[in-house]
């Protein structure tokens, strides 16, 4: 028999669990955005500078990474039982560009140009209009992975007992891009490069819920600027040996 | 391609390691363990290591901020005895343990202790006053994390840490920039 007594501790388990919808959760994991910005660990290449290569502006042909974002729910398993109650809410999470600080295309560019840089025989820069250019093209990034929301209720007629518990991850995300290198409108060379960095699974009670959905798109957004990152070494590294192999007469 | 690079960022220290499964129990359990966290000193987000313990600090699951002092700056013995009296707070026996190092040690072990005990001002301007290159830039990554604690907005943080990253000539101390900067990714 529940008395009133009871009302207040079973309205709270229940609605703690069926609030847990998914815009309640959509809005944790979006409520803050975080940079794709990473720190170059290549070498410093300080010999003087003998070609200059404009880095053009990419263009992110992969329509499949939205401005907001996904949350797909999966359906949901419960155990009802009178004195017990289970369930288990499984999500698929994909961030968008609303979790992240810059605009991809602006970035990439920055970040290409700062890598030819430092590390190679190229000046870089978004501005000249003689020597290289570097045409890019972002075909295909995302950034996602699986949300998981368990509960237990327990009701001992005058003791009443919940708990809840998130586990997000492991997460996973791709990007591949393409290069073209040109000498005015000539193609000197061309290719794509694709990474994929794995994100370890996070696990944190229910205490901390808010720190613990901004670690997951946090981390989410860290692999995929670790994916750029070595996306974008591969691409000026294979730019550079082409260059060094083909000196401009 | 798989790249199996561990990426969780785990920048607080109430991090918990319970698996799933039978969570009722593990709440009377959290909640015990959770009174204990709150009756004792909450540790700092810093922590000196030496050759001895480096290691295993780097491969807790719990990421600290690392400072780190090399072999070359005097016996492991004593290395190792100051970082511990560092990290457990002793600061009485700290300036005992370093009266026999040189003037610029002396500085350097002034300013963790000074960035430990959350003076941070106190810290950078001590600082300030010795090489940043030295012991492999951590003097340039020591003064960017007190500029950090004490919130200065002019601050470009990624541009130092970069430059300490360009300046630091082992890959341990790249590593530990490299988690300085995950801490800032998580704080912006």
């Amino acid at each position: 028999m529940i008395n009133k007594r009871s009302v207040l501790p079973i309205f709270l388990a229940l609605t703690s669990s069926s609030c847990f919808g998914p815009k309640v959760l959509y809005n944790g994991l979006t409520r803050h955005s975080y940079t794709l910005g990473y720190l170059h660990d290549s070498p410093l290449d300080r010999v003087a500078k003998s070609d200059t290569i404009r880095i053009n502006v990419p263009e992110v042909s992969d329509s499949s990474f939205t401005l907001c974002g996904t949350l797909l729910k999966e359906p949901t398993h419960v155990v009802p039982a009178i004195i017990y109650t289970g369930w288990k809410s499984t999500y698929h999470y994909s961030i968008g560009h609303n979790v992240i600080n810059e605009a991809v295309d602006v970035f990439t560019r920055a970040a290409l140009i700062d890598e030819f840089n430092r590390s190679t025989s190229l000046y870089a820069d978004s501005l000249h209009h003689f020597g290289y250019q570097l045409d890019i093209t972002i075909d295909r990034m995302e950034a996602s992975g699986p949300y998981d929301h368990y509960g237990e209720f327990l009701f001992l007629i005058f003791w009443l007992m919940y708990d809840t518990e998130d586990h997000a991850g492991p997460g996973s995300a791709y990007s591949r891009l393409s290069y073209v290198l040109k000498n005015g409108d000539q193609v000197l060379s061309k290719g794509s490069v694709e990474n994929e960095a794995v994100t370890a699974p996070l696990k944190k009670r229910i205490r901390k819920l808010m720190d613990y959905r901004r670690l997951y798109t946090s981390q989410l957004t860290e692999a995929l600027s670790f994916t750029l990152k070595a996306n974008i070494e591969s691409i000026v590294n294979e730019v550079n040996a082409y260059v060094i192999r083909n000196p401009v007469r | 391609m798989k790249i199996p690079e561990p990426i969780t960022i785990l920048p607080t220290e109430t991090e918990d390691t319970f698996n799933h499964g039978k969570t009722i129990l593990k709440a009377l359990v959290r909640n015990i363990a959770l009174l204990c966290l709150v009756a004792s000193c909450a540790p700092s987000i810093y922590v000196v290591t030496t050759d001895t313990t480096i290691k295993r600090v780097q491969n807790q699951r719990v990421k600290k901020k690392i400072i780190y002092l090399n072999g070359d700056m005097g016996s492991i013995a004593d290395l190792d005895q100051l970082a511990k009296n560092i990290n457990d707070k002793i600061w009485g026996q700290v300036e005992k343990n370093i009266q026999s190092f040189s003037a610029a040690d002396q500085a350097f072990f002034r300013g963790v202790k000074y960035l430990i005990q959350e003076k941070y001002e106190t810290s950078y301007h001590l600082l300030t006053s010795i090489d940043k290159s030295l012991y492999d830039c951590q003097v340039a990554v020591l003064q960017t994390d007190c500029l950090y604690e004490l919130k200065a907005d002019s601050v470009d943080f990624k541009k130092r840490y970069q430059e300490a990253m360009n300046c630091a000539r082992h890959e341990l101390t790249r590593q530990l920039i490299k988690t300085r900067y995950r801490f800032l990714r998580y704080d912006q």
